[in-house]
């Protein structure tokens, strides 16, 4: 398993804050779905595995990165589904971002962001994370 | 028709949501309920976003097949996280749990070798029989056939937690059955002990020494897996917040 680098955060992680924050910004939080939506559309490549999401999300909310909370079942029971995990990206986690693409350094945030945009899934609008709106 | 009526929708989230409690059994209740609902509300996420993104139902189920294939690897090391955290947080109950594994693992080991030393000196007796026709051993071997079938059914019983206990009491009375008639077998089947039988003095010693301990053994397992009369538990973890247990 990879070791994590002091005051660093793993690809995911950094992707997970990246789109969390967008989600946030216009959902004011977020859940599993939407979030695995919006990694993959950026991607253009599959969705997120379970393991791989949860997994990352427990940690992230582990370490404060992340905060979570149960939507309430009147909602959820009102459009008939399930409840959802409500996930808000914490102070913390924007400045544990922030903090990441400093290290990485523009270009590279750059470069990522444009090999993740590399392609689309049809019929999905895309989330339009501005390249320099988080950095 | 709609995806998640399909055939092919509904067996792939029933193999997600096994797979889920497969891999989360034994681990922190609320973690569990957490992970189970997590998964649930994106199974069904997902067939709503693919319903409307005009997908076929094939795809939606293969699609679902894939994360589960792709996020094993990471639902196994989250498993161990878990456990490791609950080592960390109750270590009563963590040894308590590896004991009673270690009790089962032995118990069956040592259960499986009478089984497997009745089949030898099965073998042993027929082989005996086929070359000479004696029939004197003819009720022998019937006796040892009807031991051997209990012991395998006292394995078997080991097999589930509600019945280990009647598994090793299985146990206890067929190991001295197995061993009686074993030893009794022996003296047609092997020359060995035969010799030994006729010229020591101290033969039945070992038998016996035999049958005793084994019999403490299962006795002692029996009591280890006997079922205690259920108690309400006084609950230890401060309640959770926002619903969130961790």
């Amino acid at each position: 398993m990879a070791k994590r680098k002091p005051g660093r955060l793993f690809p995911i992680e950094f992707d997970v804050l990246e789109c969390g924050l967008a989600l946030q910004a216009s959902d004011g939080s977020f859940y599993g779905f939407a979030l695995a939506r919006a990694l993959s559309e950026h991607s253009g490549t599959e969705l997120t595995a379970h393991g791989t999401l949860y997994k990352a999300l427990g940690r992230m909310k582990d370490s404060g990165l992340l905060e979570s909370t149960w939507e309430d079942s009147a909602a959820a029971d009102a459009e008939n589904r399930p409840r959802r995990r409500l996930y808000t990206v914490t102070g913390e986690g924007e400045k544990a971002y922030r903090a990441e693409a400093l290290a990485l350094g523009a270009d590279a945030v750059a470069e990522r962001r444009r090999a993740r945009a590399g392609g689309v899934i049809p019929g999905v609008p895309l989330l339009g994370i501005d390249a320099g709106g988080l950095a | 028709m709609s995806v998640a009526r399909t055939a092919d929708y509904r067996r792939m989230t029933a193999h997600v949501l096994r797979w889920a409690a497969w891999y989360t059994r034994g681990i922190d209740r609320q973690a569990t309920n957490d992970r189970l609902d997590e998964l649930t509300s994106d199974l069904y996420e997902h067939v709503v976003w693919a319903e409307s993104a005009g997908l076929q139902p094939d795809e939606v189920a293969r699609s679902i097949r894939r994360r589960r294939l792709r996020g094993m690897v990471d639902d196994l090391r989250w498993r161990r996280a878990q456990l490791r955290e609950a080592r960390v947080h109750d270590p009563l109950e963590f040894r308590l749990r590896r004991n009673d594994n270690a009790a089962l693992a032995i118990t069956f080991t040592v259960g499986l070798g009478v089984v497997v030393f009745g089949a030898f000196t099965l073998t042993r007796v027929l082989s005996y029989l086929a070359v000479t026709g004696d029939t004197v051993v003819t009720a022998l071997s019937g006796a040892l056939v009807l031991s051997l079938l209990l012991s395998t059914v006292g394995l078997i019983l080991l097999g589930w937690r509600r019945t280990r206990f009647a598994g090793a009491l299985a146990l206890m009375i067929a190991q001295a059955a197995v061993v009686q008639f074993g030893f009794h077998a022996l003296l047609y089947g092997s020359a060995a002990v035969n010799s030994f039988m006729y010229f020591s003095e101290l033969w039945p010693l070992p038998k016996y020494a035999l049958v005793g301990a084994l019999g403490l053994f299962f006795a002692a397992a029996a009591l280890w897996w006997w079922p205690s009369t259920r108690t309400a538990t006084p609950t230890l973890t401060s309640p959770s917040e926002e619903g969130d247990a961790r």
